[in-house]
């Protein structure tokens, strides 16, 4: 057909569209019983093998589902090429309290394994039967033939590592638990415990199933771990393995925490002073400008966010109480802790915290400049040091800051005893017995030092001084 | 021939569902209400993914296969009714039986169950196109009526199945899911359904609202 425009052509187009997806459908008579026998024939051959092939299958599954492995059999003889029938069958005869039968156990899951190739679980079964054998070399290639379809699944290679010190093959077994590691860095809990029990050193550990380029993170992970297991000169003697690593540049502090954390609650003061130490000097957090180097605390003019960990403040979270750790009002510098007590209520609050480290039988002075607005109740805001161990050996005081004042200083001097070694300054408000009780208004703290003014000076009770 | 010439005659005179019935002396009624029951019970066996529901499915296309073409054989006309939909399912059709029968898939298996309900769902899609494309108006309505009944029944039974069954389907079938809601174990399966069923309750309603020439 030849068209003479487009316009034509377009038309033509648009027609024989139209025609192809019109409603108009296909219309022919059945003349003989011989036409009405072959339009029925045709339309079983299109139904029939739906019925058997979809039957066969549906009925098989049906019969598969009841876990009954003489259900099981029939539904093999029903879709023999049905893999998972086969793995069913094969871990039911494998684990039969009743009726175990390992080698047929061990062939229905090949088969499983040989009708489904691709399938990494199937291999697994086989594995798993073979070494319940005793099969170790058997077993072995299972477990290559299902680490080679699951390259990246860090569950199969922390089977197969099991599986190789189970068989005693250490070397082998440290090397798939390196590729767990590798994997799945957040998994690596079990993986330590496993390895650390079976090799009993951490070295070991440290050196055969730690990834070469392991993450800061990674080894970190480590190192918290074993200080959990109470192992503490052994992680610290990893922490101090980043000294001579161009990564410790990499770590960064929410990694640490937990394991400065842990030693401070688990009250090795000097470990956790030391890696405090190498995260400034490794600038993992930042070293704050201090108008004195004396002054043991941290961040105590408050220009920096608090880390609320180690050895910077942390705030508590309380009821009826807002902290604003960086408040633009500031006796020093560009900010203060604010402290809101937004709804009259009488509670103990302490509501931000620090942990310093302090030098047994020294004397030590605390000051701080302080401001209120609209202080309620006779128990206001104070701060407080208390031994961080045990607060019957020291727990001390400045008096409450009430009504509403400018900045001014407050501080008091205190004697570390002789097993004081960390001690909590905190911001704290005691409850009020005297009515009007409750406490409302605003509180600042800003310019916060603790200096050694002396040796111990043998004073029993520590001497408070107001200066305000 | 005579009555043939009159039918032909009537065909150009009366709207296509009862020109339909006419050619056709086979009633397509039964077929319509074998397939409407059966593909209203086809989600309530958990949404139809035990193994036994959609193996009923398959049967019941066949079935439904068959019986139209008994019907088509009884009336000595073949009349089959086209869909622009026939197309994609032909294709997808097509293409999951060469990959089927070619092995270019991962999982042998569950390309074979695939390959099933694509088939079983091709053939009931046929089977509907050419019980409905008769479908006299009274018969529509019946239809959208008894959907309509049965989206509501369904709906109840779900509403008050979430409340006091403690995470049952039935109050007898523990899943593994944490939220079933009606028949279904995944609850974002039971919107599917109401996807489907909504349409044609409304459908039918605001057709019945416009002028005539609009229908």
């Amino acid at each position: 057909m030849k068209f003479e425009t487009v316009k034509e052509f377009s038309s033509a187009a648009r027609r024989r569209l139209i025609r192809v997806f019109s409603p108009a459908g296909i219309e022919f008579e059945l003349k003989t019983k011989i036409d009405a026998c072959v339009f029925l024939a045709a339309l079983a051959l299109a139904g029939l093998p739906l019925l058997y092939i979809g039957g066969k299958a549906a009925a098989a599954e049906t019969l598969a589902n009841s876990e009954n492995s003489l259900w099981l059999v029939r539904a093999i003889g029903l879709d023999p090429s049905h893999p998972a029938l086969h793995f069913r069958l094969g871990v039911l005869q494998l684990f039969s309290l009743e009726k175990a039968d390992s080698a047929m156990a061990i062939e229905h899951l090949r088969k499983a394994a040989e009708l489904s190739p691709n399938s990494g679980p199937y291999w697994l079964g086989v594995a798993a039967a073979l070494e319940s054998r005793g099969e170790t070399r058997a077993a072995q290639d299972a477990f290559h033939h299902a680490l080679e379809r699951r390259p990246m699944s860090p569950d199969y290679w922390w089977r197969a590592g099991n599986f190789y010190l189970r068989a005693g093959q250490n070397e082998a077994a440290w090397n798939h638990f390196r590729r767990v590691l590798e994997l799945s860095p957040t998994r690596s809990e079990p993986v330590f415990r496993l390895c650390l029990r079976a090799a009993g050193d951490f070295r070991l550990v440290s050196e055969h199933v730690m990834p070469l380029d392991a993450s800061p993170g990674l080894v970190l992970a480590y190192v918290d771990f074993l200080r959990r297991c109470g192992e503490y000169d052994d992680a610290f003697k990893m922490w101090r393995q980043f000294e001579s690593k161009a990564s410790k540049t990499k770590i960064t502090f929410p990694t640490v925490q937990p394991y400065i954390d842990g030693l401070i609650a688990g009250n090795r003061v000097n470990e956790a002073i030391s890696v405090w130490r190498d995260l400034l000097k490794w600038q993992v957090i930042a070293r704050p400008t201090s108008p004195s180097p004396d002054n043991a605390v941290f961040n105590g003019d408050l220009e920096q966010a608090p880390l609320n960990a180690g050895f910077d403040w942390r705030l508590t979270q309380m009821p009826f109480v807002v902290t604003d750790s960086q408040a633009p009002a500031a006796f020093h510098g560009a900010k203060s802790a604010r402290v809101d007590f937004t709804v009259k209520h009488n509670e103990e609050y302490e509501i931000l915290y620090q942990l310093v480290p302090v030098e047994p039988c020294r004397e030590y002075r605390l000051e701080a400049f302080v401001r209120s607005e609209g202080i309620t109740s006779d128990s206001g805001p104070r701060l407080r040091i208390v031994d961080a161990e045990s607060p019957e050996r020291l727990n001390i005081s400045t008096p409450p800051v009430l009504g509403t004042t400018d900045w001014h200083p407050v501080g008091l001097t205190f004697s570390a005893g002789r097993d004081t070694r960390l001690v909590r300054l905190a911001v704290w408000r005691a409850r009020s017995r005297v009515f009007p009780m409750e406490i409302s208004g605003r509180f600042w703290l800003d310019a916060v030092s603790l200096v050694v003014t002396g040796p111990h000076s043998g004073m029993d009770s520590t001497r408070q001084v107001c200066m305000q | 021939m005579t009555s043939a010439l009159n039918t032909i005659e009537i065909r150009h005179e009366l709207p296509a569902g009862i020109q339909a019935a006419r050619v056709n002396p086979g009633n397509s009624t039964s077929v319509r209400v074998v397939l409407l029951a059966g593909l209203l019970a086809a989600p309530l066996p958990l949404g139809g993914v035990l193994p036994w529901a959609w193996g009923g499915l398959a049967v019941l296309a066949v079935v439904l296969l068959i019986l139209w073409g008994r019907q088509q054989v009884k009336g000595r006309r073949v009349k089959i009714a086209w869909s622009p939909l026939y197309l994609p399912c032909t294709f997808f059709l097509t293409l999951a039986a060469v990959q089927f029968y070619s092995g270019h898939n991962m999982d042998r298996i569950s390309s074979r169950e695939a390959l099933i309900k694509l088939a079983t769902d091709v053939l009931l899609f046929f089977a509907a196109v050419q019980v409905f494309s008769e479908a006299t108006k009274s018969a529509w309505r019946r239809f959208v009526a008894v959907v309509t009944v049965f989206m509501f029944a369904l709906s109840v039974l779900a509403i008050i199945q979430y409340f006091s069954s403690g995470g049952l389907i039935y109050w007898e079938v523990q899943t593994a899911s944490m939220s079933p809601f009606g028949p279904y174990a995944n609850r974002n399966h039971y919107p599917g359904l109401m996807e489907m069923l909504i349409p044609i309750a409304a459908a039918f309603r605001v057709e019945r609202r416009l002028p005539r020439p609009a229908r």
